[in-house]
This record gives C-alpha cells, structure tokens and sequence, in this order.
C-alpha cells in the first residue's frame, strides 16, 4: 500500500531525514514511536507531499506521490494531480486544524464538496453518519471554538474520512489532548483499525501501539532504528536503543 | 467542578481546628465567625465608596463644553442661518455626491488592487515580491496631495495616451487630458495610493491565518488556489475589516485634498460657495456636519460587520464566560 523508498528531507541545512525506508500493507496499521524532534512527523508529511523529500519517493498504491514517469525520467505532476493524490491519504493533525469559520458539518463536508466529489445533499448526509460515527451527532452546527480538544479531534477525523481515504495518517493524534480526552479519540481510532483501514500512526500511546498496530516503527535521529511486528519490537527488542526506550517509557 | 470545589475548601477548617499546634498565621487561622458566614450567604449588599473627584471633573468638562457651545451659538460672526440655508442646497448634496463617489470607487480600486498586490507579494516569486515592496514604497511614501498633483498634471510628460498591440499597427490612442480628467486623476491619486495600504493590511490578514488551515484544506484534496480561496481568504476578513474600516474613514477626509485639482467634492463646494459669499466659517460647519454624519454611518455599518464576522465565536467559549458566572455582572467595574 504504502512504499517509502530513501527518503531524505533537510530544513536549512539540518538533515531531519536521513534515508527511510518503510512498507506498510493493505489493511495494516502502523505505529511510529521515538523521541520528540526525531523527525517523525516530517516522515508522515512527507507521505501525503505536504513536505517534499529532497532525495527519495514515496509510494501509495503503486503510484508515485508527486512525479509522474516520463520514459525513465520523473516528472513533477500537475498541482490537480497532486491534490487527487492527497485526496486518497486522510490526515489528522496534532492540533486538529478544523476551519475555524466553518461548523463541524461544514468541516466535514468542505472536502466532498470542492473536488466535487458530492453535491450538497449526499455530503451531508455522508458527513451526518460520519460525525454520528465518531459521537458527534448533536454538535453538528457547533463551531470548533465551541468545542472541547478530543471533540475537535474527532471532527478532524471525520473530515478525514469524508474524502473516503485508502490510507489514514494520523499525527499524534492525541499529544494536544487533556488526559481525559485521548480515550474517546483512541477508541475512534481502535474502530477504523477493526475496519480495516490502512493506518500509519505517529505516537507517544504504547499502549494502544501494544493494543492496535501491525507494525512498530521506533524512529530517532531522522533513521529507522527498529522496524518490525508490533509484538516483537515491543516484547524483544533487537537493538539496545529501542530497550532503553521503551523501558523508560513504559 | 463544583464537586472539586467543595472537597478542596470543605477540609480547611476541619485542619485548622482539629490540628491546634501546626503553626498557621493568624490570618488564615481559625473558622470565620458567625455574622462573617452569614453576609458570606446572603447576596452582596454593600455601601459603596464615593468618588468625589469624579464629580469635580465631570462638572470642569460639562462647564467647558457648555461655555464653547454658548459661545459659539452666540457668535454674530457665525451665521447660524447661513449654515441651516446650505446644508441642504442642491450645491452642497451634489458635491457631498461627489465625495461619496470619490471615496467608493477609490476604495473599490484600493481593495481589489489590495487583494492582488498582497497575493502577488505572498508568491514564490523573488520578482513579484520586488515589484510588490516597490509599489508600496512608492505609493505609501510619496504624499497623497503630491500624487494627486502629478496624475492631474500627467499631460504635461505624457501628452498622448495610447494602447496598441506590440508588432502590429493596431492601437488606441487619446489625448492624455481627455483620459484623466479631473475625476480620474482624483481616483487614480487616491485608489493607488489607498492601495499601498490595504496590500499591507491583507498581507497582515494572510499571516495572521495559522499554516494549519492550509495543510489542512491541502490534505482533503483541496489545491493550493482552492485552499486560499475557500478556507484562508474568508478567515483573513476578520482580521483586515477594522483596519479596513479605519482606512475608509481616512480616504473620505483625505478626498478633501481633491480640492487642489478641482474636483466635485463637498469641500472644493464650500469652497466655491464662501468664495463668493464670504461666509467661511458657516460653510466649514456645513462641510463637517456632511462629514461627521458620513463617518457615523461607516463606523455603525463597520460594527454591524465585525458582528456578523463573529459569529463563528457565538456559542464559543468567550460568550460561555459571563453566562456562567451571572453574579459577577451586578458588580462595579470600579472594583
């Protein structure tokens, strides 16, 4: 599904990633965990081209995020194209990013609508059992002030899924979150992982690692350290970086 | 919340009165007594202070502002009538029409060439980003009254206009003064100039839109021109309508500078009229009411405006903050 080949990424002059290489499978979900400033979060923007990698290619679904082959050489695809592309990949963001002018209805139905995906009547009623999905259905006309953290989490994944996504990416989800919160969030994204919808999952939450994901990415340093079967990462960790990870954090 | 609140405060006086030799200070000791918990239940009724220098400063200003007023109406040399007579004068309405026109079709101008002056600026491109610095530059730095003057003037540098299509002997072409008459050296003057500024106040409204917003329209499918459009653009209003409302009240009191060049607005009216008449001062008065009554209409549209822009906060948390708390409203802002 997801094919992440030698990607490297600098800002300024600081290399944030130094050569990924990643797969993830239809239907599995992948969480990745390591310290803050590791490079995590560009690794998962890098997916869906909100960052550019300097050196390598992203693959989803066999297609080149961003180029096109022209004979052998790659060329840069059409910003239409490269919006359809992203159009396929959900993405929820830390800080949830729901259009502050727009309720929680319109949030969702904004996608469908301007890629002309729906006409009004099928966007609603698609972004109506999306919000009741997620336990929103009686905060439909609120606006995201309005709204508490997970509440608004739970908006942004419905966005997300409006667009009817192949691939789901999620960054840390629930690091804004009051303590109380990150539950109702977690438990959407349990019920999208038992549908089986391809996840990647940026994280600080072993647990629902341990609970959810297929696969375990710990990252630092811009580089895969570990990658492998969540269990397996998890209960033997092969490198001693990983090991001194998880054994402070869990 | 309110359980939290009782199991904090309910265990103090217990501590304070079961523990006698923990060292507590005399003010935070011991329960409060009996007459203190009762005013503490009942609703607030207290003797307010009095503030007798705000009596003696409002009775300084409410006898200075009676004495201008007295004095200015008792003034022979204002001729009170004479202000009554033209401030409805088909003379006055036409040139008060004017300035209406004036400032409406500068400030169209202002805040379209604004938009584009401010998206071309946030571009990519190091060129449009110079020439938007440049504009800016020029027309906010050079004085509106010497703009006017040189738009007015530009038949004596260009005293031909034309437009044709390069490398074919098609084209337009008129004589410079009968493109820019006074009117439209009056617009291009005062639009141009205007629009150095709104190119500023739009750009403050862009950056005032958090990146989030973007990624976020991006990441549903939206193109970067979609994003802008939809989701950045609606969102910089509430930001850029307050100066915006500023700016316009500005731009119809700088409209009086069109006088130098002659045109038809309500000042270069008065002017015309006391020139004859010698009447200055009254027809100075006629001119300000004209004005003042303009500016109050603006600043309650604009306030009509803001509100609506709002109302995404209605609802929000900021207007849950005094419903919550009903008691605090009785209270004296003194306090």
């Amino acid at each position: 599904m997801v094919e992440v080949l030698g990607v490297h990424k600098n800002f300024g002059g600081t290399e944030v990633l130094k050569g990924v290489d990643l797969q993830v499978g239809v239907g599995e979900v992948m969480c990745i965990v390591g310290p803050s400033g590791s490079g995590k979060s560009t690794l998962l923007r890098t997916i869906n081209r909100l960052e550019t990698p300097d050196r390598g290619l992203v693959l989803v679904g066999g297609e080149i995020i961003g180029y096109e082959l022209n004979g052998d050489r790659l060329r840069e695809r059409k910003e239409a194209d490269i919006a359809q592309q992203r159009s396929r990949m959900g993405m929820v963001f830390q800080q949830f990013n729901l259009f502050g002018n727009r309720t929680a209805l319109e949030n969702v139905t904004l996608g469908p609508l301007r890629t002309g995906r729906a006409n009004r009547a099928a966007a609603e009623a698609e972004a109506r059992r999306l919000l009741t999905h997620v336990g929103l259905e009686h905060r439909l006309h609120a606006y995201p002030g309005s709204l508490s953290g997970g509440e608004q989490q739970r908006v942004s994944i419905a966005r997300a899924l409006a667009m009817k996504p192949d691939l789901m990416l999620f960054d840390e989800p629930t690091s804004a979150l009051d303590p109380e919160r990150v539950g109702e969030v977690l438990d959407v994204m349990r019920s999208l992982a038992t549908e089986g919808l391809t996840m990647i999952v940026v994280t600080h939450e072993l647990g629902f690692a341990r609970e959810v994901a297929d696969t375990l990415v710990f990252f630092e340093d811009g580089r895969v350290v570990e990658f492998g079967p969540c269990r397996t990462v998890l209960a033997r960790p092969a490198q001693q970086r990983t090991k001194d990870f998880l054994d402070r954090v869990l | 919340m309110a359980d939290e609140r009782r199991a904090f405060s309910a265990p103090t006086p217990a501590r304070s009165a079961g523990d006698p030799q923990a060292e507590v200070p005399a003010w935070a000791s011991g329960p409060s007594d009996a007459r203190v918990r009762e005013l503490a239940a009942k609703p607030l009724d207290v003797q307010r202070r009095h503030h007798p220098g705000q009596w003696v400063s409002a009775a300084i200003v409410i006898g200075f502002v009676a004495w201008l007023v007295k004095t200015l109406a008792e003034n022979k040399l204002i001729s009170w009538s004479t202000v009554g007579h033209y401030l409805f004068s088909p003379d006055i309405l036409h040139g008060l029409l004017g300035t209406l026109e004036l400032t409406g079709v500068s400030m169209a101008l202002a805040i379209v060439l604004g938009f584009i002056l401010a998206a071309l600026g946030a571009s990519t491109n190091p060129v449009l980003v110079w020439f938007v610095r440049g504009y800016v530059w020029i027309f906010r730095g050079v004085p509106l009254i010497v703009q006017l003057l040189a738009w007015y003037n530009l038949a004596l540098v260009f005293p031909v206009l034309a437009i044709g299509l390069p490398f074919t002997s098609w084209h337009l072409q008129s004589a410079t003064n009968t493109v820019v008459t006074p009117f439209m050296a009056a617009i291009l003057g005062l639009g141009l100039h205007e629009a150095a500024y709104m190119a500023e106040i739009v750009r403050a409204g862009l950056v005032a839109v958090p990146h989030g917003q973007t990624e976020a329209a991006l990441s549903v499918g939206l193109t970067r021109r979609q994003a802008v459009r939809t989701v950045v653009l609606p969102q910089t209003l509430r930001v850029i309508v307050p100066p915006t409302g500023n700016q316009l009240v500005g731009l119809l009191k700088a409209s009086a500078l069109v006088y130098v060049i002659g045109g038809v607005e309500l000042l270069t009216t008065a002017q015309r009229i006391y020139s004859v008449n010698f009447e200055v001062m009254a027809l100075l008065i006629v001119a300000s009411i004209w004005y003042l009554t303009v500016v109050s209409v603006l600043t309650i549209g604009q306030h009509f405006l803001e509100r609506r822009l709002d109302r995404d906060r209605v609802g929000g948390d900021r207007s849950a903050g005094p419903a919550a708390n009903p008691d605090l409203t009785g209270i004296d802002p003194q306090l």
